[in-house]
């Protein structure tokens, strides 16, 4: 449950989600040295290789080395296979 | 009035694609259409008899994404309009997960955005597969590659 403003949401999707057992949490930013998304991957535990995760911050497709400001809303997701 | 140039809906229950292009043909008539139905495969990944395909995705990203990529096309072809339907949830084997729809004034422009779309839906939309067999569930690792 979110309870300050220094907080992002973080999501994972489908196999990730399954896979680690949560698909919504809120982290502090100040826990993140540099506030980079790989980093926020580092920190909880997500071990997969870089190239099969997909990140969107705020819902706009970014990068693992794109940085995260407080509020933000940071998915990370694995390759997508729709259609 | 003018036409709606373009139309995305996730559906959450079964749709009847022929009914749908149906009802988006009243006001979208052109001198070409393009379709595009695809169906829930009858075999997994692994070749055993697939009882249910799950579709996943994430809302708010996924509608985003695909109504940029219309909006886009409307930007560069002036007769064009496209109605797109995907599902979610749990679906059986041979039943519809996408509907393309692509109207234009000229054959090349309808099946050269059907496919586009098409792919668009495969490869840089967030929807993820899981695959039902007697033996168990398993996520869809790698989208199909376009062949003929």
């Amino acid at each position: 449950m979110k309870n300050n403003a220094s907080q992002i949401k973080v999501l994972l999707f489908a196999e990730l989600s399954e896979k680690y057992g949560w698909d919504e949490q809120y982290l502090s930013l100040d826990l993140i040295e540099d506030k980079k998304a790989k980093s926020i991957l580092k920190h909880i535990n997500i071990n997969v290789a870089h190239q099969s995760i997909i990140v969107a911050i705020n819902k706009e497709i970014s990068s693992l080395e794109a940085t995260v400001k407080d509020n933000d809303e940071v998915a990370f997701m694995p390759i997508f296979t729709g259609g | 009035m003018d036409k709606i140039k373009y139309k995305f809906k996730i559906a959450t229950d079964p749709f009847d694609p022929y009914r749908e292009i149906e009802k988006w043909e009243i006001n979208n008539q052109m001198a070409a259409m393009s379709i595009f139905i695809g169906r829930v495969r009858e075999i997994d990944q692994f070749g055993s008899q697939l009882k249910k395909l799950e579709i996943h995705h994430y809302s708010g990203l996924t509608e985003k994404l695909i109504e940029k990529h219309l909006s886009e096309i409307t930007k560069k072809i002036e007769s064009f309009s496209a109605l797109v339907i995907h599902r979610v949830g749990f679906i059986d084997p041979l039943k519809p997960i996408v509907l393309i729809a692509v109207c234009a004034d000229k054959r090349g422009i309808a099946n050269q955005y059907c496919s586009e779309i098409l792919e668009v839906t495969k490869f840089k939309v967030p929807f993820w597969k899981k695959e039902w067999t007697d033996k168990g569930s398993s996520w869809v690792k790698n989208n199909t590659v376009l062949s003929t």
